[in-house]
């Protein structure tokens, strides 16, 4: 029996096994998934969630700093990926796209997570800070990170994104830009700027520690 | 040293290796022989540790899965309402288009379209007015008209005849009037009445057919 999963199914393996070319059941390319995911197939839209679930969850969730709003965002993304899917060019890797729809997603989220904060002070509500990352999370240090989510949380919108893809997702330059839809120089500037306000910020917090 | 300030920007991007070769070439003979930016740069390091630690993190399975169950729940329960309308309606109209069937058969009506459409005949120019209204000819023979007038008798307006009850009571009762005596041949009354013309015009709706009278002495009578 060939190897029917395998994606060079060659004229002799057809000869071999008396089958010809057009029986051999052909392996589905990412371009025909995100095709049939964009034409309603639920089942190929589901692979495509599980082929980029955690990169979506941890772009959330170090944009947000918060797990529960990290899975809120994630959904949302998947959903609009889930409506918008007709627009992508199958032939383009899809998950440059999704992450520009989880920075979008989340910008949305800061901004109105902001507007709240903003009503709530001017209620009088006592502002908590909220501890980095959700109780699953197991990390060495906890005020490291705390420090950092901090310092973090201090970046414009732009310049956050930028330094999440590329220093903690670990994406290029290049990918970065292309998720941003920005040029590679405006992002190095971003990054650039980003790690010195970083810096400062850090060398501010641990004086004061 | 004096032009520290430029090199700030660049020994952000050193630090993670984001340098070009030509700007490697630029930074390293500075940094070599400056103190204040090898300090800088240590900072720099010392806080892209941070990063370092937290991008080794991995998140946990169950959260991934959770997300996903969430979002194929809302899709499978109602994919319609996930959708929209619009989206619906534009999904539509770009799975056809994206078909290279569909693509050639509306190449193909069209085509067919433009050509019937060029071997239509031309119209014809003609000077003729767009509207055209027959007026027949009017018979305007003066037609005298002297009608005979007959009038009716007058009825005489009934009585009220007064019924005593006693002291206290009074009823007026209406009584009919007597008929009045008809005289069934009354004497033709001639009324003069002024000699009038009738003017018929006859139009192209043999339902629609207009009477003008006229009064002598008087041309503005009406139809």
């Amino acid at each position: 029996m060939p190897d029917v999963s395998s994606s060079a199914v060659t004229a002799e393996t057809c000869r071999m096994s008396g089958r010809s070319r057009d029986d051999v059941p052909r392996p589905i390319t990412a371009s025909e998934v995100v095709s049939r995911a964009a034409s309603g197939d639920t089942t190929a839209f589901e692979r495509i969630v599980m082929e980029n679930e955690r990169r979506v969850l941890a772009v959330a969730w170090r944009m947000l700093g918060r797990m529960d709003e990290a899975e809120d965002a994630a959904q949302e993304v998947f959903l609009r990926a889930y409506r918008f899917l007709h627009r992508v060019d199958p032939q383009k890797p899809l998950t440059p796209w999704l992450i520009r729809i989880t920075v979008n997603v989340c910008h949305d989220l800061r901004r109105r997570s902001r507007r709240e904060t903003t009503l709530e002070d001017e209620h009088g509500a006592e502002q908590v800070l909220e501890p980095a990352g959700g109780p699953d999370a197991v990390f060495a240090d906890d005020e490291r990170r705390r420090l950092l989510w901090t310092a973090l949380d201090t970046l414009p919108d732009k310049e956050r994104a930028a330094i999440v893809l590329r220093d903690l997702e670990g994406l290029s330059t290049k990918e970065v830009a292309e998720a941003l839809e920005s040029s590679p120089a405006t992002v190095r500037s971003q990054i650039s700027s980003a790690r010195l306000k970083i810096r400062k910020v850090l060398d501010r917090l641990k004086v004061q520690k | 040293m004096k032009n520290c300030k430029q090199f700030e920007g660049l020994l952000a991007l050193h630090v993670e290796n984001d340098l070009s070769t030509e700007e490697s070439a630029a930074v390293e003979p500075h940094l070599a022989e400056c103190p204040d930016c090898q300090q800088d740069l240590a900072a720099l390091v010392k806080s892209q540790s941070f990063f370092r630690e937290v991008r080794g993190e991995r998140l946990p399975d169950d959260v991934a899965r959770d997300v996903r169950r969430r979002v194929l729940e809302r899709i499978e329960q109602n994919p319609g309402r996930v959708l929209g309308w619009g989206i619906r309606i534009e999904r539509a109209v770009l799975a056809g288009v994206r078909r290279p069937l569909a693509v050639a058969t509306t190449c193909g009506l069209a085509a067919v379209i433009a050509v019937v459409w060029i071997s239509l005949p031309e119209p014809v120019a003609v000077d003729e007015p767009i509207v055209a209204i027959e007026t027949p000819d009017v018979d305007d023979t003066p037609a005298e008209v002297r009608p005979t007038v007959t009038l009716e008798p007058v009825v005489e307006p009934a009585e009220t005849a007064v019924v005593e009850l006693g002291d206290t009571d009074r009823v007026d009762v209406v009584q009919p009037a007597f008929p009045p005596a008809i005289d069934w041949n009354p004497a033709p009354v001639e009324i003069d009445i002024p000699p009038q013309r009738t003017v018929k015009l006859v139009t192209d709706n043999p339902r629609v057919i207009i009477y003008w009278v006229l009064e002598e002495g008087n041309e503005g009578g009406g139809a």
